[in-house]
């Protein structure tokens, strides 16, 4: 203990009362529990004192008397407790006292047990009505939810029946302007047809048209045509059956001859059935064309022939 | 002279440090009431104190040997430890914080000198009643404020609105006359 302490130890008892109070706080408490860990024989005395005197306090209280229940329950605490952690030697000198401590802490146990045996079922039963309801509620929510559940599947069957019906129809809307656009197509392919064929029936009705038949020559014996021709007008339509299709690169070219010399006169192909159709197109006039043949050249057409002579006729 | 040796409860205390139960029943019949008393006092619930008196005595058969006579009375003992676990249990279910209590036995106890305890209990009591009935009220508050209520000297004065000097002045004063009523 040193000097510091010495002068002021007065002021230490002081703080020893209100500490073995348990009153004393903050700063001074920390200060006062530092002195005492340091080490204060004559502080920790007092409050040794002190302490003893505080316990006329409760002392001087209106004593009440506590339930025989609570003893019975520590009774039958430490006589367990004594069973397992008592050394066997003891038990023959205490063995009539352990006998009536147990028949006492039994009793108290045994009306400590029913007592919470009855709260038991109390609670058991309380917990059986909450379970009940709880299974009622949730028994009226899985049939919503069910109910819920059917009427979304029949919603969803719904949304994929017309869906399947708008792709059906989509379908058909669309197979219907394909055969639209064909048939479209067959209507201006006929009505081209049509106008050559009226452009030829004009030219065949005319009183000054020729026919010239055309005969079939070594590359294709069997084929022949025949030229509606009219010198008036320069004008004239060949029709020919017999002549084998040629490849896509080559056409068969009409010549018209001016006694020698050879004038382009048009490009035709035929169809599988071999039969073919040119409407000459304007020639050069004031010449007399008096022969025709057919040869066949190149895509497109040349301006001499260079080909076989497929087909040859006369005026 | 042998049943006062019997009823000796530090010879009590000694025994239950050897597992007599006997001697343990003795003691919880000379004590549980005052246990009892002051613990419903603390908690003013009787199934806490009757929680806490079975837990006070069970530390007394768990711990008995940690009594030590030259510290005090086994009746300072068991009031301090009652009083700690109160102090412990109203903490734990009140958010309001607590001035930090004395603890059971302060750090590094060596040696000192026995403090007597109190002579013949019955007497001592009723000269102990006699005696705080005689206690200035003012001493009287501040000390159960502190000892029964748990409140810290700077709480116990903004409640009474006083100076702090003078909650510490009443006391000191109060404990004075207390510590008057020990057996010399």
């Amino acid at each position: 203990m040193n000097h510091q302490v010495n002068m002021n130890h007065q002021d230490w008892l002081a703080q020893a009362d209100i500490y073995a109070l348990g009153a004393l706080d903050g700063d001074e408490l920390i200060a006062f529990e530092a002195h005492l860990a340091a080490g204060c024989p004559e502080c920790e005395q007092h409050l040794y004192k002190t302490r003893e005197a505080l316990t006329f306090l409760p002392q001087a209280l209106e004593p009440v008397t506590p339930p025989p229940t609570v003893k019975a329950r520590l009774l039958a605490q430490i006589t367990a407790e004594a069973a397992i952690q008592q050394p066997v030697t003891r038990l023959p000198r205490r063995w009539w006292w352990w006998i009536g401590v147990s028949a006492l802490a039994a009793a108290g146990l045994l009306v400590a047990l029913s007592f919470k045996l009855y709260q038991t079922q109390q609670e058991v039963q309380r917990l059986q009505r909450l379970v009940a309801s709880q299974q009622t509620t949730i028994t009226e929510r899985e049939e919503a939810l069910q109910a819920e559940r059917h009427e979304l599947q029949r919603a969803t069957e719904m949304v994929a029946t017309l869906r399947a019906e708008l792709a059906k129809r989509e379908a058909t809307l669309e197979a219907e302007q394909r055969e639209r656009e064909r048939v479209e197509r067959v209507v201006a392919t006929l009505q081209g047809e049509l106008g050559e064929r009226d452009a030829a029936l004009r030219l065949l009705s005319a009183p000054q048209v020729n026919l010239v038949r055309l005969a079939g020559l070594s590359p294709s014996p069997r084929a022949n045509a025949h030229l509606l021709w009219n010198p008036a007008a320069q004008a004239g339509v060949l029709l020919t059956s017999g002549l084998p299709q040629v490849p896509r690169d080559r056409v068969y070219e009409l010549w018209a001859f001016v006694g020698k010399e050879p004038v382009p006169a048009g490009i035709f192909q035929v169809d599988e059935a071999g039969h073919g159709f040119l409407r000459l197109p304007p020639l050069p006039r004031a010449k007399r064309y008096d022969r025709f043949a057919v040869t066949s050249e190149p895509a497109g057409g040349v301006p001499k022939p260079t080909g076989p002579v497929h087909l040859l006729g006369s005026l | 002279m042998a049943a006062n040796l019997l009823d000796n409860p530090i010879a009590l205390l000694q025994q239950i440090v050897s597992g007599d139960g006997e001697a343990f029943s003795r003691f919880y019949d000379r004590y549980a009431s005052l246990v009892f008393t002051f613990a419903l006092r603390l908690l003013g619930s009787r199934a806490d104190a009757e929680d806490l008196l079975q837990e006070v005595f069970l530390r007394v058969w768990r711990q008995a040997q940690s009594y030590n006579p030259e510290r005090g009375s086994p009746e300072a003992w068991l009031i301090t430890m009652t009083r700690s676990r109160a102090i412990d249990r109203v903490r734990s279910i009140r958010s309001r914080d607590l001035s930090p209590l004395s603890p059971d036995e302060p750090a590094r106890l060596e040696g000192g000198t026995q403090v007597a305890p109190p002579t013949q209990a019955l007497e001592a009591k009723l000269t102990v009643q006699g005696a705080l009935t005689k206690l200035p009220e003012a001493q009287r508050t501040v000390l159960e404020l502190a000892y029964f209520d748990g409140l810290t000297q700077s709480e116990i004065a903004a409640r009474l609105r006083e100076p702090l000097g003078t909650v510490k002045t009443r006391m000191r004063t109060g404990l004075e006359r207390l510590r008057g009523f020990l057996g010399a």
